[in-house]
């Protein structure tokens, strides 16, 4: 937990519980390297629908659009739903 | 270690009771607890049940489905206070068996969304009884409750083989095809149910490609199955799959496979419509080559975007 701000870690998911259970669990440089490659490969995918996702803290995922419209994620099932919030529409990944 | 849970679930009347009683007259079910749904006024299976295990509880609200979450979720924590409390014998075991109209996934759901039940259960599998008497019939109407037990199960038991063998070779045949990966057993009143803790974690898949709908359509239910040579990113699975799982979770019906990620041991990945079971570390690889398998059991889906999506965004072609 943050001690400064109260905040949790990041919520569990069962893609990241898998990294975190792993050998990797105590690696804190190794969990920041995933979470980089997840926000990057996130990126990637939203770039058509002009979505931002960048890390907040460590513990949660901001996500902002092209009218500046933003939201919070802690997990990859919320990122999804902050998409969809943002847009309007789902993000399809058979579409994309 | 999290209490494994086993699901016991069929259509009505394919012999999910005669199951669970040759089940918990095991010697290595001495310290099972049950709960039984049972949909009707009066709970008939208690009955067949109760004096073999002392430690039934009948969920007597009906359809064990998303309303009953709820209770569900206090029959659980009961269970694990009175054995906290050592009011109850030191339980091992947990059996479910679900009404013949329920759908696995909101259980699947309930044990694992509460943070309290999630650490001290486990859903170890989810064993689903089908009828060969009539099982036929029920794959070619295409019965939504029928597809989602039968996609759900880790183990596939086809119940009365010995009344209508040729009907169960039929049905047995459409299944391997259907679910590719999944271990089908043939099972008769007189037959002695195996150990499924020993069963293997995942069959081998026959097909290494997709299979189109004409060839295993049931009902409009059909799957695809992906063999991958090379290494897996597990985080672009991550972000792929929880991706497609919210758009389209109601239309996989089910997810299973053993995936390569570039580590000394593979991770078998199971997942029932919208919820993922926790990933798991395999200490050996099952087979040879270290390849990839992914089976993949839709509704109103086309296979062959899902394939393409798959390899667009996960392995980057």
């Amino acid at each position: 937990m943050c001690g400064l701000c109260g905040m949790f870690g990041e919520e569990a998911h069962w893609a990241t519980r898998l990294e975190n259970n792993g050998e990797q669990s105590s690696d804190s440089i190794q969990r920041r390297r995933l979470r980089t490659h997840r926000i990057t490969l996130i990126n990637r995918l939203l770039a058509p629908h002009h979505i931002k996702v960048s890390d907040w803290q460590g513990v949660q995922y901001q996500l902002s659009g092209a009218t500046g419209k933003t939201a919070l994620a802690e997990n990859l099932s919320e990122i999804w739903l902050a998409v969809e919030s943002i847009s309007g529409r789902p993000f399809d990944p058979l579409r994309a | 270690m999290p209490i494994p849970v086993t699901l016991l679930t069929g259509f009505l009347g394919s012999g999910k009771t005669t199951v669970l009683q040759k089940m918990l007259a095991q010697e290595n079910y001495g310290d099972t607890a049950v709960l039984i749904n049972e949909f009707g006024e009066v709970g008939i299976d208690q009955q067949l049940v109760a004096p073999i295990s002392p430690n039934v509880v009948l969920l007597d609200s009906g359809c064990l489905c998303c309303q009953i979450r709820g209770e569900l979720k206090e029959t659980l924590v009961e269970l694990l206070d009175a054995r906290a409390a050592q009011r109850v014998p030191p339980i091992q075991k947990i059996v479910i068996e679900t009404t013949g109209l329920a759908e696995p996934t909101p259980i699947v759901a309930t044990i694992q969304a509460d943070p309290m039940l999630t650490h001290q259960l486990a859903v170890a599998r989810t064993i689903t009884v089908v009828d060969a008497v009539n099982g036929n019939e029920m794959a070619d109407s295409g019965n939504r409750i029928w597809t989602q037990q039968v996609s759900a199960a880790d183990v596939l038991l086809i119940s009365k083989t010995d009344l209508a063998p040729e009907a169960a070779t039929t049905l047995e045949n459409r299944l391997n095809a259907l679910l590719p990966g999944i271990t089908i057993l043939r099972h008769s009143l007189n037959d002695a149910l195996p150990d499924f803790a020993e069963l293997p974690a995942v069959s081998h898949p026959a097909g290494t490609s997709y299979r189109a709908p004409n060839i295993t359509a049931h009902g409009g239910v059909h799957s695809l199955a992906l063999r991958i040579s090379e290494p897996i990113d597990w985080t672009a699975f991550g972000v792929w799959l929880s991706a497609l799982l919210h758009v389209h979770g109601q239309s996989v019906l089910r997810i299973k496979g053993i995936l390569n990620i570039d580590e000394d041991y593979p991770v078998l990945i199971n997942g029932v419509q919208h919820m993922i079971y926790p990933p798991q570390h395999l200490t050996q690889w099952p087979y040879e080559p270290h390849d990839s398998q992914l089976v993949i059991i839709m509704t109103g889906l086309e296979s062959e975007k899902i394939e393409a999506s798959f390899r667009r965004q996960v392995l980057g072609e």
